[in-house]
């Protein structure tokens, strides 16, 4: 018990603590856009494709995160100015796009002369180092965020349902999904510094997918994802601390295990509904 | 009274024009029932017509009161296949989202939306499905959400594509009667297969087959059935007035 109370002592700790809620509001709530509207692939796409930011970055000494979020915007919005005009359903384009990336990055980072970064803190991540430059940044995400979806979750659900249905009614269709691909483009990036390149796609995924085994209304799923999250990361979190694992790599880890644990529970509550039913109507 | 003007209109995707010289002008009253075979165009025109692919060429004006607008308020219930079933939204949800144009932008929720929305689930039958899940309705359930999210913002025209799919002959027949009545306030586009409703409920024909042929009565010929090798389903309904036609080979 005082080994519980004692870790809040640490600044590093409130620190990762404070990301951890932040993250999870952002995730939760453009995790559910990207888990709904089925743009998991491309959420991955630019993921990977914000690498090679990353690694030009490097080369040219300029902040890192700063050359994640120039790649990973351009590649959002590219991929949906496609996307007007074909069905981006173009696998093989995004797939391209998502090793690009990668190997932009790994040869970026390669060339530049002298001291070769540690590669694992922005394929992994690292919460437990997170600076207040870092929550600042991640708070500002948060606010913009948290406005846009309270404001107008309904036309967002409306335009991820029907798309096609919202621009015959005059709706500014492709402005929205620019701005959420924008929007999903910087969650990534603000997430590359707690859970790293690698990992970020699951944060996103994994709440509502394990809320939707259970709520099927999309506002509802907006935020029990949050609740979810939260869950995951403080759970994850103290994993790290205790047994001195990476601590995004703990967070994902205790994430897929609630995944599990959800899937199990809304098993067993069809099954006890079926059996109801059945005893029911002998 | 004229609400569009169609100019030789073509469109098409990617490059390829998929309909041609369309000419049509559409009356504040009309109902103008929309046959062709399958892949012959028919929704690419209804997606022309409502601006949601681009012109190739010609052009579409808008009127109303006889004066030219920008644009009208248009109802359109799409041809069934394009949503994802496991959307999470309810049904309420669903033909609210019809009056996303006439609600403030916030889309929150009101006195006088709420006693549209109910209406407009009675007439269709559907009040009792309203909390449930898009994906857990029934095709012909979900026909009539759809086309309640078309008609309950009292559209100048309605653009229905294949709006009997799915739908029991019980409900059909209702339908087309709530569309008569609906056509006394708005004109109606309507592709439809089934041979036998267009002629004895719509007032006017045209057929699309890359190119588009207007026919000013509800009488379907076999000439037009040749023309453009309409392979479709002729249902005899009972009450309901229909002509038989010769089989065309
Ligand atoms: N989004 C699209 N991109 C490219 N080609 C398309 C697209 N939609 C339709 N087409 C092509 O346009 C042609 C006409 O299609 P359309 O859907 O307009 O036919 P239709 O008359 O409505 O057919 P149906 O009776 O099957 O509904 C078809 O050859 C189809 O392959
Ligand atoms: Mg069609």
């Amino acid at each position: 018990m005082d080994q519980i109370i004692g870790v809040f002592q640490y600044t590093f700790f409130q620190n990762a603590i404070i990301a951890s809620v932040f993250t999870t509001i952002i995730c939760g709530i453009i995790g559910t856009y990207i888990v709904t509207k089925r743009i998991v692939f491309i959420t991955g796409g630019i993921t990977h494709a914000s690498f090679g930011g990353v690694g030009i970055a490097f080369y040219f000494g300029i902040n890192p995160i700063l050359g994640a979020a120039v790649f990973a915007v351009l590649s959002g919005l590219g991929i949906e100015y496609m996307s007007k005009y074909k069905d981006i359903r173009e696998d093989s384009a995004i797939a391209t796009l998502w090793s690009l990336g990668m190997a932009l990055g790994i040869i970026f980072i390669f060339i530049t002369p002298g001291y070769t970064p540690n590669l694992n803190s922005f394929l992994f991540g690292n919460i437990l180092t997170v600076s207040y430059t870092d929550l600042y940044a991640m708070f500002a995400v948060v606010l913009i965020v948290v406005v846009f979806f309270a404001l107008f979750w309904r036309l967002i659900m409306y335009i991820a349902f029907d798309e096609e249905f919202a621009r015959s009614q005059n709706i500014p269709v492709q402005l929205f999904k620019y701005i959420l691909v924008s929007l999903v483009a910087l969650t990534i990036v603000i997430n590359i510094r707690v859970v790293g390149i690698i990992l970020v796609l699951s944060l996103m995924t994994i709440p509502p997918s394990v809320v939707n085994l259970f709520v099927k209304r999309f506002e509802y799923i907006l935020l029990y994802s949050i609740l979810v999250g939260l869950s995951g990361a403080l759970f994850g979190l103290f994993m790290s601390y205790w047994l001195n694992i990476p601590s995004g790599a703990s967070i994902i880890f205790a994430l897929v295990i609630i995944f599990f644990l959800g899937k199990l529970l809304s098993i067993v509550l069809v099954k006890k509904k079926s059996t109801e039913g059945l005893s029911g109507n002998i | 009274m004229t609400i569009i003007e169609i100019e030789n209109l073509s469109a098409g995707y990617e490059g390829k024009v998929i309909i041609e010289k369309c000419n049509l002008s559409i009356q504040h009253d009309d109902f103008i029932g929309i046959i062709g075979p399958n892949g012959g165009g028919k929704t690419t025109f209804l997606k022309a017509l409502m601006g949601l692919i681009p012109l190739r060429t010609g052009q579409i004006r808008v009127f109303d009161n006889e004066k030219q607008v920008p644009k009208i308020l248009i109802g359109y219930l799409p041809q069934i296949n394009h949503i994802d079933k496991k959307f999470p939204i309810t049904v309420r949800e669903v033909v609210l989202s019809g009056l996303i144009q006439t609600r403030n932008w916030l889309q929150l929720p009101s006195k006088n939306t709420e006693s549209k929305l109910q209406h407009n689930l009675q007439l269709l039958g559907i009040e009792s499905l309203q909390h449930k899940i898009i994906g857990e309705l029934s095709g012909g359930q979900m026909q009539r959400a759809f086309l309640g999210r078309a008609i309950i913002a009292s559209p100048k025209l309605l653009v229905l594509d294949e709006p009997s799919t799915f739908v029991d002959s019980n409900f059909e027949s209702e339908l087309y009667d709530i569309l008569e009545n609906l056509n006394k306030e708005m004109a109606i586009v309507m592709v439809n297969h089934d041979l036998g409703t267009i002629s004895s409920r719509v007032k006017t024909i045209a057929c699309v087959n890359r190119n588009f042929n207007y026919h000013p009565s509800n009488e379907v010929t076999t000439e037009m059935l040749e023309q453009y090798h309409c392979p479709m389903d002729i249902i005899a309904h009972g009450a309901v007035p229909h002509r038989i036609l010769h089989n065309h080979n």
